[in-house]
């Protein structure tokens, strides 16, 4: 499956030390050229994505800006343009939507009947579907990734899943 | 738009079009193509225009808030410069207007300052006591002119401005603005924002020189007559150069500031205030005065993205980029750090 993730996700993933993780997956990951390039991201995402090249995908339609300012509109300015970017691109060429932000992006998704999952959902592929992480390291993950995760739903969301894979490594599933 | 704003840019970064083509990898054609708004250039092309301007994909494609500029701007200021130093400030006061619309109706207090009528410069002083009792000051020096303003619905900018303009004033939408420069003191950091507030608030009558009005006016409104009086007495032969650090300290305006508030209300004649310009003018505190006082900070635009980002009215690389600064350094410094914004 394809995948475009949202710029928050990738840096949930980048904190969390699961983006070496992603190159064992059966999923393509893509990125748009503007969240690639833009100073928003880390350095050392940035190093990663030139390095293991993810592959970055650009735009030339003659009306895709005002198509993205549509849809930043949509969420009333909530998000950044290389998220709009990333709704555009998923929109567009078909890709699934993985995003951190999922109370804005996702009903965002919904209404441009893109298909768009949250961070869990990736993680839970990486560990139950593919097997390319533990149980620790996804813990672990999830203690990094709180430290920039606000209040809401994914917070929450993040907090039982910690609480739910710490029962299920005592009884050593 | 887009169009327009590379253009502009191209100019503030003193590029032609095809210096431009040659940083973008683009040909010439095409960036006049880009400029004349006949083609708009794919994604990947714009990322390297912004690279090349050093600007952001935000000021790119931002709707421009209309915005009314006011310049205190000296004579040599060329029309290059004004046209660049516009720009710049566009960009700055975009990010606050913009982030502003998305709070809540009624978050912020609006500009509410009543026009004063001035007919000779006599009135100015009643004209600061006005404004001053509306702000619901006493007759105490301003210890936060800054705060004051912004408590009022004023937004101040502190900018690295060309040498050759010191203020600017404007309102952009329903917010209204002072620009400061980065580069001259605290003290006349200080004195500029009330002659901006001057030039804000007052109606001067035809005829009457209006910096000349604001001038009086920013020390009307910085030095209280009545405590000012207080302080020194009514009548004065000379002030000693201990008096005048102490003065500058207790009003945070330049002792020129002080000396001049006391030649304006009569406290030294002129013989005093001559004497002491050619002191002035021989100890060099033209260039640089005794005493350096700490600059005020402005710090509207952190605290206004750190509530939008708690309260989830933008996301956290909207926040970053709004403060100019990348993810990693917001994660590091606001929900890592000392100062982080999460318990």
């Amino acid at each position: 499956m394809n995948l475009i993730l949202d710029t928050s996700c990738w840096i949930s993933l980048f904190r969390g030390g699961l983006l070496r993780k992603l190159l064992n997956s059966k999923h393509k990951f893509l990125i748009t050229d503007w969240m690639a390039e833009a100073e928003i991201i880390t350095q050392g995402l940035r190093s990663f994505i030139d390095l293991n090249g993810i592959e970055k995908i650009s735009t030339e339609s003659k009306d895709y800006i005002n198509e993205v300012k549509r849809i930043r509109k949509k969420t009333k300015e909530k998000a950044s343009l290389q998220d709009c970017h990333g709704v555009y691109c998923a929109k567009v060429y078909s890709y699934l939507l993985v995003s951190n932000d999922f109370d804005i992006l996702g009903e965002l998704a919904e209404e441009e009947g893109i298909e768009c999952r949250d961070l869990l959902w990736l993680l839970d592929q990486m560990l139950d579907d593919e097997n390319i992480i533990t149980t620790k390291e996804y813990i672990d993950a999830i203690d990094n990734i709180l430290i920039d995760t606000r209040f809401g739903q994914l917070r929450k969301l993040l907090i039982q899943k910690k609480t739910d894979l710490g029962n299920r490594k005592k009884k050593g599933d | 738009m887009l169009g327009k704003k590379i253009h502009i840019l191209r100019n503030y970064r003193a590029l032609s079009q095809e210096a431009l083509a040659e940083k973008v990898g683009v040909s010439k054609m095409a960036i006049s193509r880009y400029e004349n708004e006949l083609d708009i250039p794919s994604s990947g092309v714009l990322v390297r225009i912004i690279r090349a301007l050093e600007t952001s994909l935000d000021y790119l494609l931002s709707e421009e808030p209309q915005i009314s500029l006011e310049f205190r701007k000296r004579n040599s200021c060329t029309q290059k410069t004004v046209a660049h130093l516009e720009s710049h400030i566009r960009f700055e006061i975009n990010k606050i207007v913009t982030l502003r619309k998305l709070f809540p109706d009624g978050r912020f207090k609006e500009y509410s300052l009543k026009v004063i009528r001035i007919q000779s410069l006599e009135e100015v002083e009643e004209a600061a006591n006005k404004l001053r009792k509306y702000l619901g000051m006493g007759e105490e020096p301003v210890s936060n002119l800054v705060e004051l303003l912004e408590d009022n619905g004023i937004v101040v900018l502190f900018l690295d401005l060309p040498k050759k303009c010191d203020g600017i004033f404007g309102k952009a939408d329903d917010t209204a603005f002072i620009v400061i420069s980065n580069s001259i003191p605290a003290d006349r950091q200080r004195f500029t924002i009330a002659h901006e507030l001057g030039h804000m608030v007052l109606e001067i009558k035809e005829g009457l020189k209006v910096e000349d009005v604001c001038n009086h006016f920013a020390g009307a409104f910085l030095i209280n007559r009545d405590h000012f009086l207080k302080e020194i007495g009514i009548h004065r032969g000379s002030f000693s150069l201990i008096e005048l650090k102490w003065l500058k300290r207790i009003y945070s305006v330049s002792m020129a500031s002080i000396v001049e508030r006391a030649k304006n209300l009569g406290i030294i004649d002129n013989t005093t205030y001559v004497e002491w310009q050619k002191i002035r003018s021989a100890q060099g505190w033209r260039v640089k005065e005794p005493v350096e006082l700490p600059k005020e900070v402005s710090t509207i635009l952190e605290r206004n993205v750190l509530e939008a980002f708690i309260e989830r009215y933008v996301t956290t690389s909207q926040a970053a980029t709004l403060l100019d600064i990348s993810v990693d350094t917001f994660i590091n410094k606001y929900l890592v750090g000392e100062e982080k914004v999460i318990a």
